[in-house]
């Protein structure tokens, strides 16, 4: 019994023992198991790339107006835009991975639609992993779709491209394109939409080890045709790359800073007006010297061409990574004289070089005040410089005018200004996105892919200009931002977006901004000038207001805007006056008797009075 | 094995029913097995910080570990060590007062080693358990600050301000981070209640000139910075400032004066908190970054002494060793120059073609050709595509009479180097040494006209080259090019290549005069030049073109002198430390 007992007793005991060591197997193969998950998502495979960049607190006035609702849709997918960037990386972390490609809208066709062209990087020799990388061109069909015409048009070419710039150097009517690469660049003629490259022929293509990041067509002589402007960013080669071997702590190898490498000077070609350009870099001023004679070298990524001095002439303003910006004067003749830090463009408030991106000007305020801005790395606001009453020295207002604040986390490239609301003031945007896809791992403050930024021009009335919208729909996903470029895809008056990614999808944003706000888009024929009439102003009067525009092609980062000047025109149903300047002086009064179309103004050669033809 | 299953038995269970008994058995070996893979499954060096113990991971976030091998040496033993210390302190269940300490230390180090994420959960766990503590409080604000997020940096400023009201610093860097926002009215009350206040005032000035120039108030921001400079005349980056305030009320001499004073330096205040938290970088690259930045100001004498303070940290870093050597050379030093780069790198497999090649530098500098030679190939040993080595053996081949050797390195220099305009010259001297070489020559000139379209020299160079060619068409396009240069500019050497492109295209007659309107110019202009200048109209007398030794552009197609101070100034170096 007691044996029994006793054995029953042990029984129940090893039973009992039994039963809990198969609950504390369960117990810890849960915890073995979680463990391993939390293990295992510790070091995501993809980047992290998802969370957003905190907005910051907004200081909002109740009294103060607020931007009207507006939503960016994605539609790329929907309009038949697949292209995915390439950007070659295969492990090294090279600098040229990083930095993305540019974007552009064209009317390629002339059939009045905008068309969009995306530059594409490529595979580093002896790296080719996936698809074949090159650029892509999609046909407006006019219908809410694109076609990729790529291989039809004569773009399916390999480089390792960068930049783009879009102008019709030869007058023929149809849009050309420069592409600017690592390594050569490349000029396409248009021959009624179908491209032919002629770089060799037209001397444009530049040494091969050189980096061409910005390229602008402009026409620096006023001899009615498109000279061209390359930018050039540092003496870059794989070996020197790896040599430096930049590397961040918690991340190890990263995406080298550009101030461990040398700077470069830029290149200015001169269009004979026989298919053939001069390089005339040096005897122009393009290549800046010090005054020892030394040569000053910059790290260009973007150029805005703008007469800035109201003299007649197109001066460059060049955004520089990490080195002072340039500011070109255009003295004529062909000469420039660099002036950048007179002019107080040079560097931010405190006298420092910025990691400067994208860049573009306009008269924001619709007064005489040029501003200038530019998109600069993560932890440095972008730069919003500003004339004093209609002349230089420019001023950073970036921080009076409440760009800076929101602005200053964010690793910004494209950047250009529109009026997206079409009220007739214009707006800011910004394209973000960090160069390391794992910065998050060291830096909480910053991500690999950021939400682009939609900055509202509020008018003089508000205590800060430019305050962030908040809710811009697909705008606000996470992007790794690149080029960026605006068009009206859809004639409907208002102004989308392309962003170009760096390593994944481009994306199209269309702009469904409600009815109500009238409009007018202008597009420009030269005659005497360039048939672009890049370089020519607008002044367009409505409701007592005067805006301020002018023709230019080459903003933000590596890409192009589409030719058509859009004016935003609120409530206003009525044109008081619109006057041009074409390139060389010449001023055109058109008289205006619609609005919500597209006029086509053609340069009149025998009065300084044009007709208007709404298409 | 029996015995340690019965002693397994005993220790988990009461051994009685014999299949109860081995399910069980198998069961604890089962937990046994579990237990070590889990184990093994967590990084084996996991320590108390990423993987608290269960109280205090109610409270505070584990502090992951990460690879550390990018710091130096000295950052790795810090943050190590520091490490250890909070794990240490975990481990013994200190005070939440000792324990806030260790992580707020910590929290610090990563921060001058750029760690943000960690030296921010660092920062939190320190105020969670001690949230009266200043410097936690402020540091953390000061990480926002640093990393742009400023309206955290406000919050956090103003925390720390109820904490310790009398931080007058801290007004100042809250005045700093109200004026990035846009809030100047709070800033510049703030800058005003700190403007009197000892070790200050400076920047204090600065801030509310910044203000002032932002309002567009140019005379009250020029009066500001005004007296920041003379508070502190070493606060360079005023200049900048004060020369945007002058330009933009008018003042452009009085702007350009001050634009070509600006530097670096932004006024400095004092700040003991952050001084000691900076102070904890104390690795060598704090050091080799401060002389990289005298080196780029042409201070040559404080980047030596930089490099020697971060070398006497990391003693080992071979191309700190190599910049060291290159600031003692710029300071006149050669002999411990070469000192330097000898025991830096003796003994060592050729690794480091930089001072290799400034060994052969040296030498060469100190005539010891035979030396500098060996030098280079040793360079090249470790980089076979030095285009400094290619170019110095290039030359020196070159005024052996080895011409072959001399044209290989200097395709090897230019083909590595480009752009580098000084190879093509004597690389076109050597190759008109060799057979066919003419040729060649030309083809070489053409390509780096192509690449240097605007370079004159090249032009001059190639001239006489197309003229000498024998080829009809180029000697034609030699004349064109010629007649061209002349009508722009009727200079000497312009003269010069006309009268030979004359003689090359069989006109000797107006050669003839051309060239001996020169020789008389020379008499009395260039008496030096009138031997080699009346040679060349000897061979025209004798319808004979010129030997090319006695064109004036033969002395532009020899090897350059070795310039020791050009070299070890602006030699690139990828990576200087």
């Amino acid at each position: 019994m007691n044996n029994n007992h006793g054995t029953d007793h042990h029984d129940s005991v090893i039973r009992r023992a039994f039963y809990r060591s198969l609950v504390a197997i369960g117990v810890l193969l849960l915890i073995a198991g979680s463990i391993a998950w939390l293990l295992r998502h510790e070091q995501p495979d993809t980047p992290v790339d998802t969370a957003r960049i905190a907005a910051p607190i907004l200081q909002e006035s109740p009294a103060e107006p607020s931007p009207a609702v507006v939503t960016f849709t994605d539609i790329s997918t929907a309009a038949g835009i697949d292209f995915v960037h390439t950007s070659g990386s295969y492990g090294e972390k090279l600098m040229p991975e990083a930095m993305g490609s540019g974007v552009a809208f064209l009317d390629y066709d002339n059939d009045g639609d905008q068309d969009l062209l995306l530059v594409n990087s490529d595979w580093f020799p002896g790296h080719a992993r996936g698809q074949e990388a090159l650029p892509a061109l999609y046909r407006n069909d006019g219908n809410g779709k694109f076609t990729d015409v790529t291989r039809a048009a004569g773009l399916a070419f390999h480089c390792f491209g960068m930049g783009i710039a879009a102008g019709d150097y030869d007058n023929d009517g149809w849009t050309d394109l420069y592409f600017t690469a690592l390594g050569s660049n490349h000029l396409f003629r248009n021959r009624q939409g179908r491209f032919t490259e002629v770089t060799a022929a037209s001397r444009t293509g530049g040494p091969a080890e050189e980096w061409s990041t910005a390229a602008a067509f402009l026409d620096i002589d006023l001899d009615g045709d498109l000279d061209l402007f390359v930018g050039n960013y540092i003496e870059w080669s794989r070996e020197t790359d790896l040599k430096i071997d930049f590397r961040v702590t918690g991340l190890g190898r990263a995406i080298g800073a550009p101030n461990h490498f040398f700077g470069t000077s830029n290149r200015m070609y001169r269009n004979d007006g026989d298919g053939t350009f001069t390089d005339i870099s040096a005897s122009s001023g393009i290549v800046v010297h010090n005054s020892s004679g030394v040569s000053e070298t910059g790290k260009a990524l973007a150029v805005a061409p703008v007469d800035y001095d109201h003299d007649g002439l197109t001066d460059l303003f060049v955004a520089n990574d990490t080195t002072r910006n340039f500011l070109y004067h255009n003295l004529g003749n062909g000469k420039f004289e660099e002036i950048g830090v007179m002019e107080g463009i040079a560097y931010d408030r405190n006298g420092k070089s910025t990691g400067a991106m994208g860049i573009d000007s306009a008269w924001f305020r619709n007064d005489r005040d040029l501003g200038l801005g530019i998109g600069n790395f993560a932890n440095e606001m972008s730069s919003l410089y500003v004339t004093t009453d209609g002349h230089a020295p420019f001023a950073d207002e970036a921080v009076l005018e409440g760009f800076g604040p929101a602005s200053r986390l964010a690793l910004t490239f494209g950047l250009f200004f529109f009026d997206y609301d079409l009220d007739g003031r214009l707006d800011l945007f910004q394209a973000n996105g960090h160069l390391e896809t794992e910065i998050n791992l060291v830096q909480p403050s910053q991500t690999y892919a950021q939400p682009a930024q939609l900055f509202w021009n509020c008018g003089a009335a508000c205590r800060s200009r430019f305050r962030l919208v908040g809710n811009p729909g697909d705008l606000a996903q996470p992007m790794v931002g690149r080029g960026a470029a605006f068009a009206d895809i859809d004639g409907d008056g208002d102004l989308d977006i392309a962003i170009a990614q760096n390593n994944r999808r481009a994306v199209l944003l269309r702009n469904d901004l409600p009815p109500g706000n009238h409009w007018l888009r202008v597009q420009l024929e030269g005659q005497q000038s360039n048939r672009n009439a890049i370089g020519a102003e607008l002044e367009l009067v409505a409701g007592g207001v005067t805006q301020r525009r002018q023709v230019m092609p080459t903003r933000s980062y590596l890409s192009q805007v589409e030719l058509p000047v859009t004016f935003g025109l609120g409530s206003n149903d009525r044109i008081e006056s619109l006057q041009i300047r074409w390139p060389g002086g010449q001023t055109q009064t058109v008289a205006v008797d619609q609005v919500d179309t597209l006029l086509h103004v053609r340069q009149d050669s025998a009065s300084d009075t044009g007709q208007a033809n709404p298409k | 094995m029996k015995r340690a299953l019965h002693h397994l038995k005993q220790g988990f269970l009461v051994p009685q029913g014999v299949m109860a008994t081995r399910a069980a058995i198998l069961c604890s070996m089962a937990v046994t097995v579990i237990g070590l893979l889990i184990c093994l499954a967590r990084p084996a060096c996991a320590d108390a910080l990423s993987g608290l113990p269960t109280p205090l991971a109610q409270r505070l976030e584990p502090v992951a570990e990460i690879s550390l091998d990018t710091l130096d040496q000295d950052g790795r033993e810090q943050l190590a060590a520091a490490r250890g210390r909070v794990a240490s302190a975990i481990v013994a269940q200190a005070s939440d007062q000792e324990l806030a300490d260790s992580y707020g230390e910590l929290g610090a180090l990563y921060q001058v080693h750029f760690v943000y994420r960690l030296a921010g959960t660092c920062y939190d766990n320190a105020m969670r358990l001690a949230p009266g503590e200043f410097r936690w409080v402020y540091y953390a604000a000061y990480l926002a600050a640093s990393t742009g997020q400023l309206e955290q940096a406000v919050a956090g400023y103003a925390k720390a301000r109820q904490i310790r009201p009398g931080y007058l610093a801290l007004t100042l860097r809250l005045a700093d981070a109200w004026r990035d926002l846009n809030q100047t009215d709070k800033a510049m009350e703030a800058y005003q209640s700190v403007v009197n206040s000892k070790g200050l005032e400076a920047a204090a000035h600065y801030g509310l000139g910044q203000i002032a120039l932002l309002q567009r108030e140019y005379a009250n921001a020029i009066g500001h910075f005004e007296t920041a400079l003379a508070i502190q005349p070493e606060a360079s980056r005023v200049h900048y400032s004060l020369a945007q305030a002058l330009r933009a009320s008018g003042d452009r001499d009085g702007a350009e004066q001050q634009f070509a004073r600006m530097g670096d330096t932004l006024p400095v205040f004092t700040d003991p908190q952050i001084e000691s938290l900076l102070a904890l970088k104390r690795g060598s690259h704090v050091y080799f970054i401060a002389a990289m930045r005298a080196y780029r100001k042409q201070d040559f004498a404080a980047a030596r002494d930089a490099f020697a303070e971060g070398l006497a940290r990391e003693p080992d870093n071979v191309n700190a060793h190599i910049s060291h050597a290159r600031a003692l050379y710029l300071t006149g030093d050669k002999t411990q120059a070469r000192q330097e780069l000898e025991s830096t790198l003796a003994g060592k497999p050729p690794t480091h073609a930089l001072g290799w090649f400034l060994l052969g530098i040296l030498a060469e500098e100190a005539g010891d050709i035979d030396t500098a030679m060996q030098d280079y190939q040793t360079a090249l040993r470790a980089e076979p595509e030095h285009a400094g080595a290619h170019f110095y053996l290039g030359n020196a081949s070159y005024r052996r009479g080895q011409y072959e050797a001399a044209a290989a390195h200097y395709a090897s220099s230019a083909a590595a180097a480009p752009e580098n305009l000084a190879v093509y010259l004597p690389y076109t001297g050597v190759l008109l040494h060799s057979a066919n070489g003419l040729q060649r020559a030309i083809e070489l000139v053409a390509g780096a006209r192509q690449r240097f379209p605007e370079q004159e020299l090249l032009e001059f160079v190639q001239i006489p080259l197309l003229a000498g060619s024998g080829d009809k068409d180029s000697m034609e396009a030699a004349l064109a090019r010629a007649r061209q240069r002349v009508e722009q500019q009727s200079t000497p050497p312009n003269r010069e290549l006309l009268a030979l492109a004359l003689a090359a295209t069989g006109d000797f007659d107006q050669a003839q005069t051309l060239q001996d309107a020169l020789v008389t110019e020379a008499a009395w202009s260039m008496p030096v030049e009138t031997g080699r200048l009346s040679r060349v109209l000897a061979a025209y007398r004798a319808g004979k073109l010129p030997a090319q030794e006695d064109l004036f552009t033969w002395s532009l197609l020899q090897p350059p002198e070795v310039k020791g101070i050009s070299v070890f100034r602006d030699y690139p170096a990828p990576r200087p430390y």
